[in-house]
């Protein structure tokens, strides 16, 4: 594969880039018992880019003949000329990076159980579930594993090859008591073998977790709604992280006017505060050796102790702040072009105590574990669910506390924290980041003391 | 037909190989797509994807596998994946195919000219939109794409049934903010699609998004307060559809999830509301004359005047809850699920500008951002965009409100249903009043 297309390369004229993929999707989802689905998905093919008169076309196709692939690079051509007429801003150039050459595998060794060995497991879990309490009336439990192969290769001289493994397990449980119900979730994933997705959270703990939540939530009683003193928990660091400093942090959403425009090198956050995005975290959901336009990963040291140090690009977005892109270009099957995302984003550890950032708090809450929907603007602004919540009253834990969400806007969050825990954790959560395709992505970090607005119906 | 005859070839293939019964989904599309970011063309796009979704049933024992791999070796291997994980699978007395049934065909779905969109073409439409945008200076737009898909769809079973159709979809979305110096409000979206692309007419909605942009400008926080708020279709579709969407579907009525369950002919709502589900719309987004399993499409009253009028079923879940299939299967040849066609609500008889005369306080939620939890149906979240009403005046746009509340407490607290209706991808939703909604400030 690699051979034909570097030889597709050297025929064209004008600056290509072909990325091969080769995605085998399965899936498995039980629910009460019931093999529900039972997937797997082939999807294969070539994506192919081309830069001509300051435009890019993009032509996908799954015809991976010589004939098939000189078709889409003349079609892609000439979709780059049509659109130059029209692009107002040219694009003068593309930075380069480090342009990556090779073959990397991000897993090295593939052990890996029978599927029907993988599905009995699945089975013993929904049993766990159904089994226990009796207030459980629906369990149920979803797997997926992504097998990915790539080649890609550009005029510039990459030349490479990539194999990823990426897999990745949810349980849910529902609850009913007294005519109530209620919802508890747990789930793992991991860039590695269906072990290594356990090394993080094993098949009973993740059991345990989403039934202990959803019965637990039955006896909470709602959370009063208001401004507070919180304790966020790494899952809701990592979401924060993410979700609403992250994507403002992407070259696109800056060049479309997000709120850190133009903040380089001024202070967005409390001097406790250090952000990064890394796609060399070995096992991360979101690790990427070698991005989707063939840049090799580099920690990206956004926020340095709360000053904002630098954007996420791609080459085209890094050519025009003048630096250098650190693999977060990223398309998640041949039929996508690359865009700008996150990979691992992380706020790193500090040096208190949990408990102490407990006791300092005289009316406030714990809040633990994202739940429901997570969503942030441009603006910074966010909204996350959360999954539960402990009140803290007089610097002691109290009572659970469930309906929960908070808001606010994030770079006012991160000037108001002023503890953050030596303990951190990496999420490794189930699930894509939606940006017009999914990327699968990971995120974490320590507990963080800090102000938001929590609404509820009291 | 020669993507049928595909179908029905592969159905005699997997015959031979063992399956008892079998299923062959084809699905092809040609999509043409531009993408402007920051005011600006990006990216002129094509895409051509073709592929098969196989389904197989052996000893009451189901497995699905898809390919987009079209050769005769890679036919067989994705068969013969799809009989190993059935092997792997439990039997059960609901793993059957649906038997045929006479379909009749949707019209409107298709351009009557053909698919007519090219590259040269969405190029220049998306310059329209940059230029309409334009117009107003405060306004970015973030992202836009001009879209054109057309699709041929195929089906064969074991059974006998034997389908297939065309469609053609045009849409345009742009989603936009606006900016003045240091502030920024927060993004807002418009869509218009249609089978017909010279039917396609954005143009009004993007001017009222890039005004209402404009007008969200300076916008702060109000008082907490416990009364009236205004949903618009955006804000409806995430706080009291999905939810009840959700909850209205065959497999969390099965499974027992479904608060609504035993409710089939009750009241569940204000004898306002009544909802629809509608496969057969002309031009509809997720019109089609056969579902995905090959089920005939029909009209279906879900609420009507406030009783709880039907679930939406599939095949399987029909069986698991001893009725019929509503033909509410949905997907490609790569997956399959149980899920909702084109939803309307119908409008009331109060025009929108009277509907806010009438508040004497209350909130216009725009957009909402947060969770609507479907079991439980509690909600909670922040108002994106939204506007501050007292006197029946439009008084201010406000931010940094939160609302809260329960989604079939508040079925009952919906007080007026505007007579102005829009289409939101697969919606077409009225604006609507409710009352006793919990509104957080400051």
């Amino acid at each position: 594969m690699l051979n034909l297309l570097k030889e597709m390369i050297n025929r064209s004229a004008e600056w290509v880039e072909i990325r091969y993929h080769k995605r085998i999707h399965t899936t498995i989802s039980i629910k009460n018992g019931d093999l529900e689905k039972s997937n797997i998905n082939t999807l294969a093919g070539a994506g192919v880019r081309v830069l001509a008169d300051g435009s890019w076309g993009f032509v996908s196709t799954s015809d991976l003949s010589k004939e098939g692939l000189s078709s889409a690079i003349a079609e892609a051509t000439a979709a780059a000329k049509i659109g130059a007429k029209f692009r107002k801003n040219k694009i003068a150039g593309i930075a380069s990076g480090k342009i990556a050459q090779g073959r990397f595998d991000y897993v090295s060794e593939r052990r890996e159980p029978e599927l029907k060995e993988k599905i009995n497991t699945l089975f013993e879990m929904d049993q766990k579930v159904k089994g226990y309490s009796d207030l459980v009336i629906t369990s149920s439990i979803m797997y997926d594993h992504f097998d990915n192969t790539k080649v890609i290769v550009n005029s510039d001289g990459c030349e490479v090859e990539i194999l990823d493994l990426k897999q990745d397990i949810g349980v849910n449980c529902v609850v009913k008591k007294d005519g109530k119900m209620e919802v508890g979730g747990a789930s793992t994933a991991a860039t590695g073998t269906w072990d290594d997705m356990f090394k993080k959270c094993s098949p009973d703990e993740l059991v345990n977790k989403a039934c202990q939540t959803a019965e637990e939530k039955l006896a909470a009683d709602y959370v009063k709604g208001g401004q507070y003193t919180v304790i966020l928990d790494p899952e809701l660091v990592g979401l924060l992280a993410h979700e609403a400093i992250g994507h403002t942090v992407e070259a696109d959403f800056v060049l479309s006017g997000s709120v850190v425009k133009d903040k380089i090198g001024e202070r967005i956050g409390s001097e406790l505060v250090t952000l990064i995005d890394d796609g060399n975290i070995t096992g991360a959901t979101g690790m990427v050796l070698v991005d989707d336009e063939g840049t090799l990963a580099e920690p990206s040291i956004v926020i340095d102790k709360g000053i904002l140090t630098e954007y996420l690009h791609n080459r085209e977005s890094a050519h025009l702040f003048n630096t250098q892109p650190k693999g977060n270009a990223r398309a998640y099957n041949y039929r996508d072009e690359p865009i700008i995302r996150m990979t691992n984003t992380c706020i790193m550890a500090g040096s208190d105590d949990l408990d102490e950032m407990i006791a300092g708090i005289d009316d406030g809450y714990l809040l633990e574990g994202f739940f429901g929907m997570g969503q942030a603007d441009s603006t910074g602004e966010f909204m996350f669910g959360v999954s539960k919540g402990y009140q803290i009253k007089d610097g002691k834990l109290g009572q659970m506390v469930k309906g929960i969400t908070i808001s606010g806007q994030a770079f006012d969050v991160l000037k108001s924290v002023d503890a953050v825990s030596k303990d951190y954790r990496l999420n490794s959560t189930r699930g894509f980041c939606g940006k017009g395709q999914p990327a699968k992505t990971d995120d974490g970090g320590p507990y963080i003391r800090c102000q938001v607005t929590i609404g509820g119906q009291q | 037909m020669k993507d049928l005859q595909l179908c029905q070839d592969i159905v005699q293939l997997g015959k031979s190989m063992g399956a008892d019964e079998i299923e062959v989904y084809y699905h092809k599309e040609h999509n043409v797509e531009v993408i402007v970011e920051k005011n600006d063309l990006q990216i002129p796009k094509g895409d051509r994807y073709e592929g098969i979704g196989v389904r197989v049933i052996k000893d009451k024992k189901m497995g699905f596998a898809t390919t987009n791999l079209l050769a005769d070796e890679s036919l067989k291997a994705t068969v013969q994946g799809a009989l190993d994980l059935a092997e792997m699978n439990k039997s059960s007395e609901y793993n059957q195919l649906p038997d045929p049934q006479s379909v009749s065909l949707v019209e409107g779905i298709l351009d009557p000219k053909g698919f007519q969109l090219n590259i040269e073409g969405a190029v220049e439409h998306a310059g329209k939109i940059i230029s309409t945008f334009k117009e107003y200076p405060k306004v970015t737009i973030d992202s836009a794409s001009v879209k054109g898909t057309i699709v041929a769809r195929a089906i064969a079973n074991s059974r006998n049934i034997a389908l297939r159709e065309d469609k053609t979809l045009y849409e345009d979305v742009v989603m936009c903010f606006a900016r003045d110096g240091e502030e920024l409000t927060s993004f807002d979206m418009e869509f218009d699609a249609n089978a017909d692309l010279c039917k396609l007419n954005p143009w009004k909605r993007f001017r009222d998004l890039a005004q209402r942009q404009t007008d969200s400008l300076g916008a702060s926080s109000i008082l907490s307060y416990k009364g009236q708020v205004i949903l618009t279709p955006s804000a409806l579709t995430n706080i009291i559809l999905h939810p009840l969407l959700a909850m209205i579907k065959g497999d969390a009525v099965v499974n027992g999830m479904s608060p609504l369950k035993d409710k089939l002919g009750e009241m569940i709502a204000s004898s306002l509301l009544t909802i629809v589900d509608d496969p057969t719309l002309s031009s509809g987004y997720s019109s089609q004359s056969f579902d995905r399993e090959g089920v005939p499409s029909a009209r279906l009253p879900l609420i009507s005047e406030g009783k709880l009028k039907s679930f939406i079923y599939d095949h399987k879940t029909a069986l698991k809850a001893n009725t019929t299939s509503t033909g509410h299967s949905v997907g490609d040849n790569q997956n399959m699920r149980l899920n909702n066609t084109n939803v309307v609500i119908n409008p009331g008889d109060t025009p929108l500008v009277e509907m806010i005369k009438r508040m004497d306080k209350g909130i216009i939620i725009n957009r909402f951002s947060g969770n609507a939890e479907p079991i439980s149906g509690d909600f909670s979240g922040v108002v994106k965009g939204g506007f501050y009403v007292e006197n029946g005046q439009i008084v201010k746009p406000i931010k940094e409100v939160m609302v809260a509340g329960n989604v079939y407490g508040m079925l009952n607290n919906l007080v007026q249903i505007s007579k102005e209706s829009v289409s939101l991808f697969n919606l077409h939703l009225p604006h609507m009043l409710f009352d006793n909604v919990s509104v957080t400030g400051k």
